[in-house]
């Protein structure tokens, strides 16, 4: 039985449909309608504006532990240049403007007998970390980083 | 329905996407800004939610354009182009399918008002996802593919990897589907329409 209606399937297959500005001749008012006004809402749906800059942009894919490792890795170069420069009142411009979550942790002791600018750098602590943001400490620096996709619906 | 020779959406994608396969400076850009509202609203009509469909757009044109060498130029860009965002919409879908389990379908209101006079675009993606998610999924893509994206019958079918004849039954389904959701609808914006 199959065997016999594959020819004929071929042969549908292969008939061409009439243009799509003529396919719809055959139905009802209604029909007509529905399918014009979601023609026309559909032409009218408009993307969210591009950046500025050439994108696509690569997604940020959520790898909390390498962003992490990254993240401490910068924070204690910063660190490393704030203690050497004993500015401790040169923060970075985030941590300017946020004001701390929590309360600064003293900083380690130097060990007995250390030179100051031979102290090891403070330990990085993670004060908040979500799928929107990450938010570390080293000492007197802070960085926050935060997902590109960050925004405010409009 | 013009030949992919002659439709002007095909020669203006054909095009930036030959510049960007050769690498140009600008390709990426004029690209991107030509072909994101086009695969924006494919994502919205494939997925029915306007924050889904932001989503997995960014993801497509990221996927396109690292892709885009393997579009073959002797054949069209536009239905390369729709059937990878197809197919990334079908993976969407899948790997959301357990979440959405049990989830309600996002309402129409009992007016639909004339598109041109929904002011709020937000609104009106979600009028449009809302509408289409009230279609089976197959349903859904052939409709959206063919009566709102303009793809011939040819095109839809080698798209969802279906016969011709099975694109024109989703069709006719999908359109009934549509006229009982949508006409008490807007007979209820004419005025002494129906109200409910």
């Amino acid at each position: 039985m199959s065997e016999d209606r594959e020819p004929l399937r071929a042969l549908w297959d292969a008939v061409e449909a009439p243009p799509a500005h003529r396919t719809l001749d055959g139905e009802d008012d209604e029909t007509r309608a529905a399918v014009a006004w979601l023609r026309d809402a559909y032409s009218r749906v408009e993307a969210a504006r591009a950046p500025v800059a050439v994108v696509p942009q690569r997604r940020v894919r959520r790898t909390p532990l390498l962003l992490a490792v990254a993240a401490a890795a910068a924070l204690l170069l910063l660190a490393r240049v704030a203690l050497r420069d004993a500015q401790p009142h040169a923060l970075p411009e985030q941590a300017r403007a946020e004001p701390p979550t929590q309360p600064a942790p003293p900083a380690p002791a130097p060990p007995a007998g250390t030179a100051p600018d031979a102290a090891a750098p403070p330990e990085v602590q993670v004060l908040a970390s979500d799928e929107q943001r990450l938010e570390l400490r080293a000492g007197t620096v802070r960085l926050i980083l935060l997902h590109p996709q960050t925004r405010t619906n409009s | 329905m013009p030949s992919a020779a002659d439709d002007p959406r095909e020669a203006a994608g054909a095009g930036l996407a030959l510049r960007l396969r050769a690498g140009a400076p600008d390709a990426l850009g004029a690209w991107y800004a030509e072909e994101h509202p086009q695969v924006f609203r494919l994502c919205l009509a494939f997925l029915g939610d306007p924050t889904e469909a932001e989503d997995l757009a960014q993801d497509a044109m990221l996927h396109l354009s690292d892709r885009i060498a393997r579009w073959d130029p002797s054949r069209p860009y536009r239905p390369w182009r729709t059937r990878v965002v197809l197919n990334l919409a079908r993976d969407r879908r899948r790997r959301n399918a357990s979440a959405r389990t049990g989830a309600a379908l996002p309402e129409l209101p009992a007016r639909l008002p004339a598109p041109e006079e929904i002011a709020e675009q937000r609104e009106l993606q979600r009028l449009v996802g809302a509408a289409l998610a009230q279609l089976p999924e197959r349903e859904r893509e052939a409709f959206a593919l063919h009566d709102l994206a303009g793809h011939d019958t040819a095109e839809v079918a080698e798209a969802m990897e279906i016969g011709a004849s099975s694109v024109r039954s989703l069709l006719t389904l999908a359109r009934r589907r549509l006229r009982e959701l949508l006409a008490p609808r807007l007979q209820a914006a004419e005025p002494g329409g129906i109200h409910e």
